[in-house]
This record gives C-alpha cells, structure tokens and sequence, in this order.
C-alpha cells in the first residue's frame, strides 16, 4: 500500500500544472458545495427559530364561557403537534393592548372591545404548519369561535421556499460534485497517458493489475483530498469573516463540514479516477 | 526450463511464427537469429504469455501458455528478466530507482530493495550513477541499468531483445561479459540478435528464424 502510494504521488506529481489547476478546480467546486451546504442549514435554523414562535390565536366570542373555552382549549391541546393552549381572558388581552399601544386607545371606549382567545403555540421539532392547520380546521365553524389569526397559510409559504432552495442547493451540489468527478477523471487519464512507460515496465516486471490500478486510483484520491482540504481551509477562514457579517453563521457547523469536504473530495477523486482508468489502461495494454 | 511444442501465433490473419518446436535448458545460453521481421521478438514476447500463441503450447518453467491464468502471469514474469534494444528506461527517475522499482512494484520490503539494488548497480558496474538522470548516461550504461533491472528479481530466463543493437563494439562487449556472467551463475538467456558478427566472436547454441519458421 505504500508503495501503492508512493507511485500515485509520483504519478500525480507529473502531471504539474494540470493537476495543481485540476486540484485548484476541485477545491473550488467542493467549496461551493460546502457553502451551499452551510447555507441550507441556517435556512434550515431559521425556519426552525420562526416555526418555534409560531402561535395561532383563537379569538372566542363574548358569550362563549370560560368553561366552554376550557373545554376547546382541552380539544386542541390533543392535536399533535400542540405543546401549549393558554387562556387569555378579556382582562389580559386588555393589559396586553395597553403594553403594546400605551392606554390612550381603550381609555377612550367605555367597554373592553377586545375579546377572550386561546393561545396556541407549537412543538418545533413536529410538522408546525400541519399542526396549526389541524388547529384552525379543528375550530372553524365551532359556534363559540369569533375569528381565528393563524400562520398556516405563510407557513406553508416558508416551507415550499425552504423546499425549493434546498432543492436548488442539492441540485448545484450535484452537479458540482459531478464538475469534480470529471475533472479528477480527466487529470487520472492525463496520469496515466504521462506514466505509460511505468505502466509497461510494473506489466513487464510482474506487478498485478491490482497494484497497477490501486496506484493511479490514490493519484486521483490524493488530487480529490488536497481539493477538500484547500475547500476546507478557506471554509474554516472565511467562517470568522461570515460570522461578522450576520449573527446565524457564528452557529454555523464549520469542522463538519469541513470534514465533510475532504471526504468528500477523497470517495470524488476515487470514483473520478476509477472512470477513466480501466478504459485507458485497457487501451495501453492493447 | 523453456518449450515451444509446435507453436503457431498468427496475427490479423497474418502468420508470424509457425509451427515452432524446441527446448532451452536450464543454464542455457540460447541466440536468437534472423532478419528485422522474422518474427525474433514476437518468439520472447511468447515467453511472457503476451499475447498467447494460436496454436500449441509454450512452457516457462513450471507455467504453461494453455493452462496460466491471466491473474498468475505476474507471478510468472517477476521470474523473467527482459532487456530491450530501446531500454525502456524511465527517464524521471534516477538509476537507482530505475533499478528498484522493478523489485518495489512487486510489494518487496523497503531495505532488502535497496541492498539487492545496490548490490546490483555494483555488479553492472555503475554504483557512481546511481543518482543520476538515465538520459546523461551513454547507451552502453544505459543498456546495463536496463540489465540490472532484469535481473533485479533473480530471474530463472533473461530475454534480451537485440540488447546491443544501439551500441558500439565496446559497450557490446561489455554488455556480454555481464550476460555471460549472468549466465554462468545459472540464468537461461534468450537472446534476439542479428548481428552476425557478435555471434561469430562469441560462437554458442543458435535459432534461426526466416519468415516465422526455424531454419534447421
């Protein structure tokens, strides 16, 4: 295996400059990849932190009793998805006014317009738009509901955005990662085709095809890993620079990430080479 | 030690060797005669099973043309030295590592590579170029690099393919002296030649090809 290696450095140390750009190509490439990934997960964070403060209001009608309200607070509360219903009387959905908008508004009525409601909040880690859309399908038409202000329509709003950037991110990840097969694939054959002689002579001495192929494949490992760690190392750099530029990216998992590009430029840089390798080498042997 | 028992190999319909039938003992010293497309490199390139010939069977040693497998034919060529008229040197690694490569690429332990390689150089006589380039040397110590390399894995048979075709008198002769001392400690050699005159200074068993047939 050492040996193995030894040759595949040797050989990719020939190819020069067309390995150090191809390199430079993957390094650049799986870079992307790993910024498309950072940034699905704070879409993801932050759909998460929104959906955590989601709350939809249910607004009951004066002669509903606080019995009655008890009694759909209970029905609600069974939704799955719900973690809290609270009663908000008249009395409180008044002082909560007057801390919003000062006392000058209600002073001048002589009644309370403002209504009891339940107050449902949800688990974040569940399905929130499902569950608030349960929650207002579960209460319309209740005779006791003056009005409900839920958050299910732009709920649903969120999640077919966040559906479709991830969906956008997965894909361009895809292709780079394919962009980075190719071009591993393309600087392996170059490898070969510069080390052709090699080749004849390990076949002339006795090497197996085994070790033949083993060698060129951890050229195109070794090319795919100094790709992933150059992504990695200006990942990890540029984390300081993200995280003075918004709050979010201070949270962002930058080593795993990271980590993940030098894997991921290691199993590219196999598969690229592997491509191309066994036609090349087919056609040097004949 | 080497048979051809009736031996064809044709190719793209074309005939090349025909019907080859001979034995070289252990220990021999065999040339190889006949004019440029006789067929003289096609015979050695048999002895490596590559390719296989279409008729008749070739045995090297305890492996047979008919009955090898193609994942046992590295096996069988790490006990096969061969030179060539062009050396097939490689020309980004020094001499040393020319010569150790031949022995690395087969998984032998990093010391005993260098001992065996060392000892080899001394041997050809070229222990002073071990770290140079092989494109500074002339074509004579080329041609003895090429040599260690074969014989770095204590091969059974040398092939030699015109091994002196691209030198002048003193570089061929030196270059017998190092076959026939490797001979003389018990390695077969087959050796293709068309120079008349080395095989008369240096008379020994001949086969003669003419068109692919031995000429008896």
């Amino acid at each position: 295996m050492a040996r193995a290696l030894r040759e595949g450095a040797f050989a990719l140390w020939h190819t020069g400059t067309v390995g150090a750009l191809s390199a430079l190509a993957v390094g650049a490439s799986l870079l992307l990849v790993g910024l498309f990934a950072l940034m699905v997960d704070a879409a993801q964070g932050l759909s998460a932190s929104v959906k955590d403060r989601v709350e939809v209001d249910v607004y009951l009608k004066n002669r509903f009793s606080p019995n009655s309200a008890e009694q759909l607070a209970g029905l609600i509360a069974e939704i799955s998805g719900v973690s809290e219903v609270t009663y908000v009387d008249k009395d409180a959905a008044s002082k909560e006014f007057r801390t919003l908008f000062g006392d000058n508004l209600l002073d001048a009525l002589s009644t309370n317009p403002l209504p009891a409601s339940l107050r449902v909040r949800f688990d974040s880690s569940s399905d929130v738009t499902a569950a608030a859309r349960a929650v207002v399908d579960a209460v319309e038409g209740n005779a006791g509901v003056e009005s409900i202000d839920g958050g299910e329509l732009w709920l649903s709003g969120l999640d077919q955005a966040l559906d479709v950037a991830t969906g956008v991110a997965i894909f361009l990840g895809v292709v780079l990662c394919v962009a980075c097969a190719f071009a591993v694939s393309n600087t392996s054959k170059l490898m070969v085709l510069a080390q052709q002689e090699a080749i004849e002579v390990m076949h002339l001495v006795g090497a197996t095809g085994a070790f033949v192929r083993t060698t060129f494949l951890i050229g195109g490992a070794l090319q795919g890993v100094i790709g992933g760690v150059l992504a990695a190392i200006v990942l990890l750099m540029s984390g300081g620079v993200m995280g003075s530029w918004f709050q979010a990216a201070a949270s962002f998992p930058l080593a795993q990430v990271a980590f993940g590009l030098v894997l991921l430029g290691l199993v590219l840089g196999v598969l690229g080479s592997w491509t191309s390798l066994n036609r090349v080498l087919q056609a040097i042997a004949s | 030690m080497i048979e051809f028992q009736h031996v064809w190999f044709e190719r793209e319909g074309r005939t090349i060797l025909a019907d080859l039938d001979f034995e070289v003992a252990r220990g021999e010293f065999v040339y190889v005669l006949g004019q440029t497309g006789s067929g003289k490199s096609t015979l050695l390139r048999l002895l490596l099973f590559d390719p296989r010939p279409t008729q008749g069977v070739v045995f090297v040693g305890e492996y047979d043309s008919a009955m090898i497998q193609d994942r046992q034919i590295p096996y069988l060529r790490r006990r096969i030295g061969f030179v060539f008229q062009d050396f097939k040197l490689l020309r980004d690694r020094t001499v040393f590592e020319n010569v150790a490569f031949a022995l690395s690429v087969t998984g032998t332990k990093g010391s005993e590579v260098k001992n065996r390689t060392l000892k080899l150089l001394s041997r050809v006589d070229l222990m002073h170029k071990r770290d140079e380039k092989p494109t500074s040397l002339s074509g004579g110590e080329q041609q003895r690099v090429a040599i260690a390399r074969a014989l770095i894995n204590e091969p059974y048979v040398l092939l030699a393919d015109e091994p002196t075709a691209n030198l002048d008198l003193e570089s061929t002769e030196r270059v017998m002296e190092i076959l026939n001392d490797v001979n003389a400690k018990g390695t077969s050699i087959l050796m293709a030649t068309h120079d008349i005159g080395l095989v008369e200074r240096h008379p020994l068993r001949t086969l003669t090809l003419d068109h692919g047939a031995l000429v008896i």
